[in-house]
């Protein structure tokens, strides 16, 4: 399982680094979506995966069957709830961007000031 | 002893009172000598060997201390003698300016500062003094600042003297590592066991780079001629008489610590010798007033870091002497360089001629001062002469041909600047050239004056000013007294032989000059010229540095960043051999199986689909795939939260995708997808490296048991992931909820402005 | 009082929610409210610094649950210090917005004071997956204010700063899982026992996650090469936001502290975490912000560099890491804070008053009553250039003489120095073209007086010079308190851990 989840994991990462490369303010709020997805499932599998069952305290845990770990779960939680949130404020700036610039391209029309 | 930290901290009280007062009481103005001359007084009141000092910063060992010795009285007496002249000529010269009262309140502070740096005996506070001169000789360089020279050359004059400040900040900080202290009389209490010292060459080489820029010795001489841009009170003030003069006075300071040194004397000969032949070419060549007197003051700082170099009881009288001497006739002459300025219109030698009989008594002052310089018998500027010449024969090779050299060349400037002005047929000067009002006259004549009164009566100051400061130099009295007949026949000699070849040289300047002039490459390849290229190369590398740097393209930044995380991170993880593959756990099920490929195969479609349609929906498939994976994987909260959100994100995207074009064209080019595909396989396959050597390794799972034993008995739940969110981890949920909050609000912001896409 | 090291979190949180639920009752009440909150601040952090003095560690544990199962907040010496510094710089920020930059866009108000809490908060928590959410909270807010005011280079800036910083958290993300999964654990205090307990067979990976979230603090400090992001966005900022920023670089610089004096002391195996790279590192970006100080074209992206150039600073001196050294970063910090702060009020100030020409360096008319606004440049380009009789002085003097005598602390000394130079020509040159008058212009509109705002944030200044030696003693003893460790590792996971707990495969 561990060896299936941390490719699945790689993949996503690739992709989400693709994405994000790709220049497009639309493909990078994708692309950090895909990389937000990977962080998440890093920090869920740093509980390890060792159980199916949910970390309910329902009475006597049965013997041999170890609960999940809580802990990596609401911190994901909490991950998941600020992507959600910080991914929807780009979303809003990009499409600000968009309709200033009239591009789409993340660098605008490379307008330099320094 | 209250009264010695008083000398420099009085005068910066005064310079706010001054800009403030004189601001409503131009009137006032004159009066400001008053200042001076009471600190002059103060100087020659307060007793050898008086110190203060007070903690300043203790955890650096920094002193607000300071002492008065020889060395500093004269250098203090100078600065406010002739600073009382300098203000009363100021207040005058500039009657009327708009700006005034500004002028007058920097010169306070610059003569604060040099007070302060003189009487400063801690290296560090000597510093900050030192450098608050540099900003003040900025800003009077700067006072005519609608002429671009002048901008200039304020602007030069300070990166100069500041870079070799910083040079010299180093030496300084090496100095007092080495020492043990700042305290400038402790150093020289150490004698000459720091010239031993490891580091004893880096500390002069430093600290001479921040005196020689200072005192503009070759070769970073080029911007005290350029520094004539300022009012003539500033040139004859700052630029001869005392500002330049403080690397001198810091050499002199540490020559006993440092004399030993085969280095420090072959560095302050060779350099001061350099000097001194480059000002004397340059003053022949020049025919502004002013700028041929600052060559010539480039000369003496030359002449007086050779004579500090050589370690011999005479060149140390013959250093003070000479100071004294240039001081005195180098501040009047600038001062009536300035009234021929102000007087004739110009300032151009060759067409100053016979202004002696409209302006004589301008004139008497300046032969009066110009004999001194030449080294007339009588004036004190003989006796330096003298002991110059005893001293320069003392040292064979080069040095006597170059003194006989350089003096005839003084002589030049003397008869130039000081008797040609004023002889002759009248010029045209529309005829408004006369004496000035008595205020402008005063300094110059009195300043001129005391060189032939000091000449005649040297027992005046040779026990009391000349032999301590002398001595201070040489670190032992050196049992001179002035006025003794220095020298034999062959000084004799020499010195006629100087004056005869100048007077040549001086009756020939009209042909010399243009030939000299002619000589251009001495201005296309100068320093000064050197400056200029300098300073243009280091904007043209700095600007096309910071655009490599910066590119401005988000995909470069992110590049970068991604590449050297993980490079990083997996390096460090190779580095001790943390590469390895998790204990077989239980096998993954078809189902999670399936699941991974699905995920999978929708992140490969959000890369490759072009609509944009089809990048969210291959987006959703990916983020659906993960929530049903933490829903096998016993999260169930998880796996709900991921779908809401999923939900939210794919009804947000959508709505969002009908102001959008419709197609979303890769912006790349193939060489660049190339890279950016190995660059996300590189840093996926570092992910994963990382992620299977974590998970190899046995967990603790010591927290985790914790909160589920006490989610029942402690926090009343059930759900142990509810029980840490609201409660064991509340603060993470409030802050989670304040970023929601937030991005929502600044969302709307946003939104609420947009225009209509193009 | 127990709960003071709440305090500074709970103010600003308060005034936002206060500042939203009065929305409508006009700007005046927004700015009454943000300024009292903003003053109490100041003074909580006054209480800290007060109550933190003598080496005590105040902690908090949330909810009453023991530290490292609970979230413990601890004010230390280092936490009070950046929590005044935070406050001395938002007062002055936010007076100088109340000249109309508040109106610019909405809610001004309530992004400045969240800003604030987050920046608090993570100061204060003893969590590192708390300091994750509070990092979330200040930069929210911060990519909030930054778009505050509008326009497409703003927007611009705007997108590139939210986008490398998105990726930034992510990776910060990452970071945690993986250190949880190898340290089971994020409690500061309670991860130097774990790494100090840590088996051989998992040192690869910790070290790995530590790497990661070390690159994760580097970039959000800014130090190159993760940092080419700084100077756009805060060039394109309004002036009170940049002048907030300037804290905000502050951030990673004391995540990276912290990490590297509670934690990574415990074992030997962290070593070479930090040293190999981070002095290069620290020395490129010096160099990287005096190229750039020189190259700029714009006083705020000067500005920019400069702050980039101090951000370097101190994580050469974290990067050589004795005592002494601290002791003269943590003396260098506030005074580089509060000067680029300053120093970008005042090119708002310089920038209004020039109207068309901006903040460009080029010549423009120059405005009548000129002079009061030079004089203030004169005295922060001295601050910030460190050249004496300034705070920026004796910080570099400490710097340079707790260097070392080998070939990093040789290279320290030249890029200093040479920094220093080069941040006085920039200074020299940039004031020479805006305050010099120029008779071929036309004399321009007179300038609008300085305002309190500028008076207050330049007030600092002698401040920091007449306390030097007091504030040198406290950087002195902060340095001491965080070197020794167990103060903070006492107060932020009081109930001593079991020493070797058990593992499960």
């Amino acid at each position: 399982m561990e060896l299936v989840l941390a490719t699945g994991i790689g993949g996503l990462v690739a992709s989400g680094v693709w994405l994000l490369l790709r220049e497009r303010a639309f493909s990078v709020v994708l692309g950090l979506a895909m990389l937000s997805y990977a962080a998440n499932l890093f920090i869920f599998a740093g509980g390890r995966l060792s159980a199916e069952v949910p970390p309910l305290v329902l009475g006597e845990v049965a013997a041999g069957t170890m609960p999940a770990d809580p802990l990596p779960q609401a911190l994901v939680l909490t991950a998941i709830v600020i992507s959600f949130g910080t991914t929807a404020f780009l979303v809003a700036l990009a499409l600000r961007a968009i309709g200033e610039s009239g591009t789409d391209h993340v660098d605008g029309g490379r307008e330099q000031e320094r | 002893m209250l009264a010695l930290p008083a000398i420099p901290l009085l005068a910066l009280a005064c310079v706010p009172l001054v800009g403030w007062g004189l601001r409503r009481a131009p009137v006032m103005a004159p009066w400001l000598a008053a200042l001076p001359a009471a600190l002059f007084l103060l100087v020659l009141t307060t007793p050898d060997g008086a110190m203060f000092s007070l903690h300043w910063i203790p955890t650096l060992g920094v002193e607000l201390a300071f002492r008065l010795d020889g060395l500093s009285r004269l250098f203090a007496l100078l600065i406010a003698g002739i600073g009382a002249g300098v203000f009363l000529y100021a207040a005058a010269y500039l009657e009327g300016h708009p700006l005034l009262h500004r002028f007058l309140a920097v010169l306070t502070l610059f003569m604060a500062a040099m007070l302060g740096a003189v009487l400063a005996d801690d290296l560090l506070l000597l510093f900050a003094f030192w450098e608050l001169t540099s900003l003040a000789s900025f800003m009077l360089i700067g006072f005519d600042a609608h002429r671009a020279e002048a901008r200039r050359a304020a602007q030069q004059g300070l990166m100069v003297t500041v870079a070799g400040g910083l040079a010299m900040l180093a030496g300084l900080l090496l100095l007092g590592d080495a020492a043990g202290t700042f305290r400038i009389s402790a150093i020289l209490a150490q004698g000459s066991t720091l010239a031993a010292h490891p580091a004893a060459p880096w500390i002069v080489v430093l600290i001479a780079i921040g005196c020689f820029a200072k005192s503009a010795q070759w070769p970073l001489h080029f911007w005290l001629p350029n520094a004539m841009a300022a009012p003539s009170p500033v040139s004859a003030y700052l630029h001869s008489a005392t500002m330049v003069k403080l690397g001198v006075y810091l050499l002199a300071r540490l020559n006993p610590a440092f004399e030993a040194l085969a280095l420090w004397q072959g560095l302050l000969i060779g350099v001061g010798t350099a000097t001194m032949l480059a000002g004397a070419v340059l003053a022949l060549r020049e025919r502004d007033l002013k700028r041929k007197l600052a060559w010539s003051t480039v000369v003496a700082l030359g002449t007086l870091v050779a004579l500090i170099g050589i370690e011999d009881p005479l060149a140390a009288t013959a250093a003070v002497v000479f100071l004294l001497v240039h001081a005195l006739y180098k501040a009047s002459l600038f001062l009536i360089a300035g009234i021929v300025d102000k007087k004739a219109g110009t300032r151009d030698a060759m067409q100053l001629r016979g202004l002696g009989r409209r302006m004589p008594i301008t004139a008497a002052a300046a032969l009066l001062a110009g004999l001194s310089m030449a080294g007339a018998p009588g004036f004190i500027g003989a006796f330096a002469k003298d002991l110059l010449f005893t001293v320069q024969l003392g040292v064979p090779r080069l040095l006597p041909a170059v003194a006989l050299l350089v003096n005839a060349a003084m002589v030049v400037v003397a008869g130039v600047v000081a008797a040609r002005p004023f002889m002759g047929k009248p010029m045209e000067t529309g005829g408004v050239a006369k004496d000035p009002a008595v205020a402008l006259l005063v300094a110059p004549i009195v300043l001129a004056t005391l060189g032939l009164v000091f000449g005649m009566a040297p027992h005046l100051i040779s026990a009391a000013i000349i032999e301590p400061a002398a001595g201070a130099i040489l670190g032992r009295p050196t049992g001179i007294a002035l006025g003794e007949k220095q020298g034999g026949t062959v000084v004799m000699t020499m010195s006629f032989a100087a004056l005869g070849l100048g007077l040549l040289m001086f009756l020939g300047w009209r042909r010399l000059q243009p030939t000299l002039a002619g000589q251009t490459w001495l201005d296309t390849y100068g320093p000064d010229a050197g400056y200029g290229r300098a300073m243009r190369a280091v904007s043209a590398v700095a600007v096309a540095l910071t655009r490599r740097v910066q590119g401005g393209s988000l995909r470069g930044y992110l590049a970068a960043n991604l590449a050297l995380v993980f490079a990083g991170a997996a390096l460090v993880l190779v580095a001790r051999g943390g590469l390895a593959l998790p204990l077989p756990g239980p096998w993954a099920g078809p189902a999670q199986l399936a699941l991974a490929a699905v995920i999978l195969a929708g992140a490969l479609a959000a890369c490759r689909l072009r609509a944009l349609f089809g990048q969210v929906m291959a987006a959703a498939l990916v983020g659906f795939g993960v929530g049903i994976l933490f829903l096998t994987l016993g999260a169930a909260d998880l796996a709900f939260t991921q779908f809401t959100v999923e939900i939210l994100a794919i009804v947000l995207l959508v709505a969002i995708l009908a102001r959008l074009p419709f197609h979303a064209p890769d912006a790349r080019r193939a060489p660049e997808r190339r890279r950016d595909a190995l660059l996300a396989a590189g840093v996926g396959a570092a992910g994963t490296a990382i992620l299977l050597a974590v998970l190899s390794v046995p967990f603790d799972p010591f927290i985790t048991e914790w909160m589920g034993k006490a989610a029942v008995p402690e926090a009343k739940g059930r759900n142990v992931v509810n029980v840490i969110i609201v409660d064991f981890r509340a603060l993470d949920t409030l802050g989670e909820i304040a970023v929601l909050l937030i991005a929502a609000l600044a969302a709307t912001v946003l939104l609420r402005r947009t225009g209509k896409p193009g | 009082m127990i709960h003071l090291p709440l305090l500074p979190v709970l103010v600003p949180l308060v005034a936002a929610v206060l500042q939203l639920a009065s929305h409508r009752a006009g700007i005046g009440m927004a700015r009454a409210i943000g300024l009292a909150a903003v003053a109490l601040t100041l003074l909580l952090a006054a209480a800290l610094a007060w109550a933190t003095r003598d080496g005590t560690v105040l902690a908090v544990a949330l909810g009453d649950w023991p530290a490292p199962f609970g979230i413990p907040f601890a004010a230390d010496g280092l936490a009070a210090t950046m929590v005044a510094v935070t406050a001395a710089v938002a007062l002055p920020a936010l007076l100088a917005a109340t000249d109309g930059t508040d109106r610019l866009g909405r809610h001004f108000h309530p992004f400045f004071q969240f800003q604030l809490a987050g920046l608090n908060g993570a100061f204060l928590t003893g969590d590192l997956f708390n300091l994750f959410v509070f990092f979330e909270v200040l930069l929210i807010a911060s990519y909030a204010l930054l778009a505050h005011g509008g326009g497409a280079a703003r927007s611009r800036a705007g997108l590139h700063y939210v986008v490398l910083n998105l990726a930034g958290s992510l990776l910060f993300l990452v970071g945690l899982g993986l250190l949880y999964g190898t340290l089971g654990t994020l409690n500061i205090a309670d991860l130097a026992e774990r790494v100090a307990a840590l088996p051989a067979e998992a040192v690869p990976p910790a070290r790995a996650a530590f790497a990661l979230l070390l690159a994760v603090f580097a970039f959000k400090a800014a130090l190159l090469p993760l940092g080419f992001w700084l100077p756009h966005a805060y060039g394109a900022a309004t002036a009170p936001v940049a002048a907030l920023f300037a804290v905000l670089t502050k951030v990673g610089i004391y995540a990276i502290l912290r990490l590297s004096t509670a934690v990574f002391p415990a074992a030997d195996w962290t070593a070479g975490l930090l040293a190999p790279w981070l002095m290069p590192v620290a020395l490129a970006t010096i160099i990287a912000g005096t190229v750039g100080t020189l190259a700029a074209r714009r006083l705020g992206v000067m500005a920019a560099h400069l702050l980039l150039l101090s951000t370097g600073m101190l994580a050469a001196a974290m990067a050589e890491g004795s005592t002494r050294m601290l002791a003269a970063m943590l003396y260098y910090l506030p005074h580089t804070t509060l000067v680029s702060a300053a120093l970008f009020l005042l090119i708002g100030h310089i920038a209004r008053a020039r109207g068309e020409a901006a903040d460009r360096i080029e010549h423009a008319p120059r405005p009548e009553g000129w002079s009061a606004i030079g004089a203030a440049w004169l005295v922060l380009a001295i601050a910030v250039t460190g050249l004496p009789p300034l705070s920026g002085f004796p910080g570099k003097v400490m710097l340079l003489s707790a260097a070392p005598a080998t070939a990093m602390g040789a290279a320290m000394w030249v890029v200093l120095i040479l920094s220093g130079f080069a941040g006085a020509l920039a200074m020299a040159r940039a004031g020479s073209v805006i305050f010099w008058e120029r008779p071929d212009l036309p004399p321009a509109a007179p300038a609008p007086r300085p305002g309190a705002a500028l008076a207050l944030a330049l007030a600092f200044v002698p401040l920091l010079v007449l306390g030097a030696a007091p504030l040198s003693a406290h950087a002195q003893a902060v340095a001491e308190q965080i070197r020794a460790r167990q103060a903070y590792a006492a107060a932020a996971l009081p109930v001593p851990q079991p020493p070797m707990r058990e593992r499960r495969p």
